[in-house]
């Protein structure tokens, strides 16, 4: 018996070895192509000249909500007040259990219209739309609960605008934003979609809807979220982009045609909805042969508020993964399917072996140590490709922090981004190890996942800062 | 095998320890380096500031310490020194720059590499020497570089030549339309050199950003220049998109006269797409809300395109008592649904009811 599980270690050992080859050069090429463009984003950036001129295009916004009742009014506040010629507020309550309705109808002062609905994608009944005469450029959706994507297709069947933003409700979308965001629309005809960069809002000093200063919050587990952050959006996506195969655009902030969302058919009912649309985006016009550009602006920034307890993190995190694993399922067909260019042979594969399939192969590692350790075979081989694992996984954090650094530089004292560096030795232990057995628990349940709201707990924007 | 492993894998943990040390050292180095320029930034503005402020006064003495040293961070200074703390005008500026030899050590920065940042700076300048590096900038096979220089061109005072120069390169380009028309009319010429460029322009795409460039300059053209956008319009040969261009640019003179033909022409068009563009002309005549063009907007309530109808009804809803009216007389009395319903959601739910509404009381109230 010994001998067999000395022969699975050892085998266990050579595969994790090849895996974790495969899997970093990956990362390693990402990380390149993410400098690359990086650095010539923030180039272009720096000297724009066109970055404040009057032509733009409107936007729509769409806010999804459902018991939002604690955050939406900043919210909505701080959605009107944004710095932009043309746009307008379309917030979709998704049958709200809590006050959000009444809070929004009272505080604004609004009244129920009857609007000629271009229903261009299905969604649930919409029972109301109201309207007010003092903020012209707010419109409230109240609908039967159908979950977050049908309150996104309600919206943009309510919606004006060609563009639309689709917002979280318990997001704060920075001032200029929208102005970043739209460049790509201005600039390339071909454009339809392009994501912004999420970060977090926990530890930063926010009044009135806006975020004044950013820092670092208090709690361990907002921390760890800070770096995974900064390594998913500046090391992943940006060298996604560069290849036209970014395959996720955050439900938080993102930017669509309204025209090619409703050629594609608009938001899905699945538990990952933003991923999904941008992969079933990718499959309709390359299949299609259409020349399309998904873009990412990595300088236009979205505060969102991250949980702060395990449960809301892991709710969140199963959730994710659940969406991850019905997004390449549903779209399978791509995967390695040299008809879909950089998507099928790039992209796909990543997500599948890496992002989906690594949490698994990781699990089934730490389970390996373990019975390796209690047989007596933990060979020395073992423990070095482990602290080859660890110090990879330093090497990504390290490379999200020194993007940020050398081009956003949002953190401005030197103690918060040594604290970042700290973290980012820190998160390899326990909390890596937990977001991991969230996600293979995940996996192997995707299609029991609800395909409605998450439920994580909102507080107020005022109540954050400390 | 195994030992062949392990010396793989502490050749790579070896490897990674060093590249995530020096990751560490340069990020904080970075930011040090950061602190340290924008101290030294401030220290040479505050140096600089009192030496610019006697050399615009007169005082040359030490003009030697304000020229152009081709070091990045003294032309950042001195650009923002002109522009944002002393606010000269864009005039006085450039020739400053140009004096202090800035836009020429700048130009022949550029023969070697025309860069983003060179092209922002010389944006700055405004200055008309920068004219041909733009231009060759326009001609790159980057785009970012073509769209910044074209960009940066549409602020510089250029003779005519020049100026049919750059839309030309503009149209030829792959920059946007609407773009290209911001760009155009960044330019601020008067109504008679736009429309001497509109008659030489043969494409539609330059008819069409020249025709709405012109949108909020002719009601200072002259009547030969109205007569020939009127052809424009009523001669269906030309594309839709001058066509309606060209019925926007006639509204936009706000003139009785134009408001005729507009209407004559919307008697007689058998395009919808013209039908909706002069609908929605209807509203820049604020003078008249005459019967008669209350009259011609109830008949557009009921044309067979819902566009049309629907732009119709909303100039409807901004003209005051007489539109209100007209709405309500549609929502009520109408046997057509479809214009009935449409009178009655504008009559709901535009917020310009409620200030014709409000405007309406006023006037009473007075």
């Amino acid at each position: 018996m010994n001998e067999i599980l000395k022969w699975i270690v050892i085998v266990y050992t050579i595969i994790i070895f090849v895996y974790f080859l495969v899997v970093n050069s990956f990362y390693i090429s990402l990380i390149f192509l993410s400098w690359n463009r990086l650095k010539t984003f923030v180039k272009i950036a720096k000297s724009d000249n066109t970055i404040f001129s009057g032509y733009t295009k409107p936007v729509s916004l769409l806010v999804p909500a459902y018991n939002e009742s604690e955050t939406i009014i900043d919210n909505i506040y701080s959605l009107l007040d944004l710095d932009y010629p043309e746009f307008e507020v379309v917030i979709v309550n998704d049958g709200s259990k809590d006050e959000t309705l009444k809070k929004i109808i009272d505080h604004f002062d609004l009244r129920s219209v009857n609007l000629e609905l271009n229903t261009s994608i299905p969604c649930e009944k919409i029972k109301n739309i109201y309207s007010s005469f003092d903020y012209p450029d707010l419109i409230l959706v109240d609908k039967e609960n159908g979950g977050k994507a049908d309150a996104l297709n309600a919206g943009i069947n309510v919606s004006r605008y060609p563009l639309f933003c689709a917002v979280d409700a318990d997001s704060i979308i920075e001032k200029d934003a929208l102005f970043r965001l739209v460049k790509p629309f201005l600039k390339y005809s071909d454009t339809v979609a392009v994501g912004g960069i999420v970060r977090i809002a926990n530890g930063c000093e926010i009044e009135g809807g806006i975020v004044n200063k950013a820092g670092i919050p208090k709690k361990f587990i907002e921390k760890f979220q800070i770096v995974e952050y900064l390594r998913a959006f500046l090391t992943s996506r940006v060298g996604w982009q560069k290849i036209n195969a970014l395959l996720i655009i955050s439900g938080a902030f993102g930017l669509f045609s309204k025209k090619a969302v409703v050629s594609v058919g608009g938001y899905r009912k699945t538990i990952g909805e933003d991923m999904e649309l941008t992969v079933r985006m990718h499959e309709y016009f390359r299949r299609k042969k259409i020349d399309y550009r998904i873009d990412f602006a990595s300088d236009a920034v979205c505060w969102t508020q991250a949980p702060d307890e395990l449960k809301g993190l892991k709710s969140q995190r199963v959730r994710w993964h659940r969406g991850l694993a019905d997004s390449l399922f549903k779209h399978k067909k791509m995967l390695l399917n040299p008809k879909y260019g950089a998507i099928g042979m790039l992209a796909m594969p990543y997500y599948f072996f890496v992002e989906l399939l690594g949490p698994i192969i990781e699990m089934m590692g730490y389970m390996v140590l373990v019975i390796a350790f209690f047989i007596g075979t933990t060979s020395i081989t073992m423990l070095y490709i482990f602290l080859m694992a660890y110090l990879f996984g330093i090497f990504f954090s390290f490379s999200g922090i020194f993007f940020e650094e050398i081009a956003y530089q949002r953190y401005n004292r030197i103690k918060d981004v040594l604290s970042l560096f700290g973290i980012a030795l820190l998160e390899q232990f326990v909390y890596r190890q937990l977001t991991v057995f969230w996600r293979v628990s995940a996996f192997f349940n995707y299609k029991k996942g609800s395909k409605n709201w998450g439920a994580i707990k909102r507080k107020a924007f005022k109540d954050r800062s400390s | 095998m195994e030992n062949n492993l392990i010396w793989i894998t502490l050749i790579v943990i070896y490897l990674l320890l060093i590249v995530n040390i020096s990751i560490f050292i340069a990020t904080i180095f970075s930011k040090l380096k950061k602190k340290f320029y924008r101290y030294r930034y401030k220290n040479k503005k505050e140096k600089l500031k009192p030496i610019l402020n006697d050399y615009l006064k007169g005082k040359t003495e030490n003009e030697t310490v304000l020229m152009y040293d081709e070091k990045a961070s003294k032309t950042a200074i001195m650009i923002s020194l002109i522009k944002e703390d002393f606010n000269l005008q864009e005039e006085k500026a450039s020739e400053i720059f140009e004096s202090l030899g800035y836009v020429k050590g700048l130009i022949k920065e550029s023969h070697g590499n025309l860069s983003l940042s060179l092209i922002q700076e010389l944006s700055e300048m405004k200055s008309a020497e920068g004219f041909p590096v733009l231009m060759k900038g326009m001609k790159s096979k980057n785009f970012e570089i073509i769209y910044q220089s074209a960009y940066a061109l549409s602020f510089l005072p250029m003779n005519f030549t020049q100026i049919k120069e750059y839309v030309d390169g503009l149209i030829k380009s792959n920059i946007l339309r609407d773009r290209v028309i911001e760009m155009v009319n960044n330019l601020s010429l008067n109504p008679e050199i736009y429309f001497l460029l509109l008659q030489a322009e043969e494409r539609t795409l330059g008819k069409v950003v020249l025709l709405r460039v012109l949108e909020d300059k002719l009601s200072k053209g002259t009547d030969v220049m109205k007569k020939k956008i009127t052809d424009y319009l009523v001669n269906v040969d030309y594309s839709l998109e001058i066509r309606i261009a060209a019925v926007v640019a006639l509204a936009s003179t706000q003139e009785k006269k134009y408001q005729d033909v507009l209407m004559k022409q919307y008697a007689i068009e058998s395009a919808w797409e013209v039908r909706a563009a002069i609908a929605k002309a209807m509203h820049q005549f604020t003078q008249e809300h005459s019967e008669m063009q209350v009259d011609i907007l109830k008949r557009m309530m009921y044309d067979e395109n819902y566009w049309v109808r629907f732009n119709a009804g909303e100039v409807l809803a901004r003209k005051g008592f007489l539109g209100i009216d007209a709405l309500i007389d549609i929502s009520i009395n109408s046997e057509n649904k479809e214009a009935a319903d449409l009178a009655f959601y504008i009559l709901d739910a535009h917020e310009s009811v409620n200030e014709s509404i409000n405007s309406i009381k006023e006037e009473k109230n007075e």
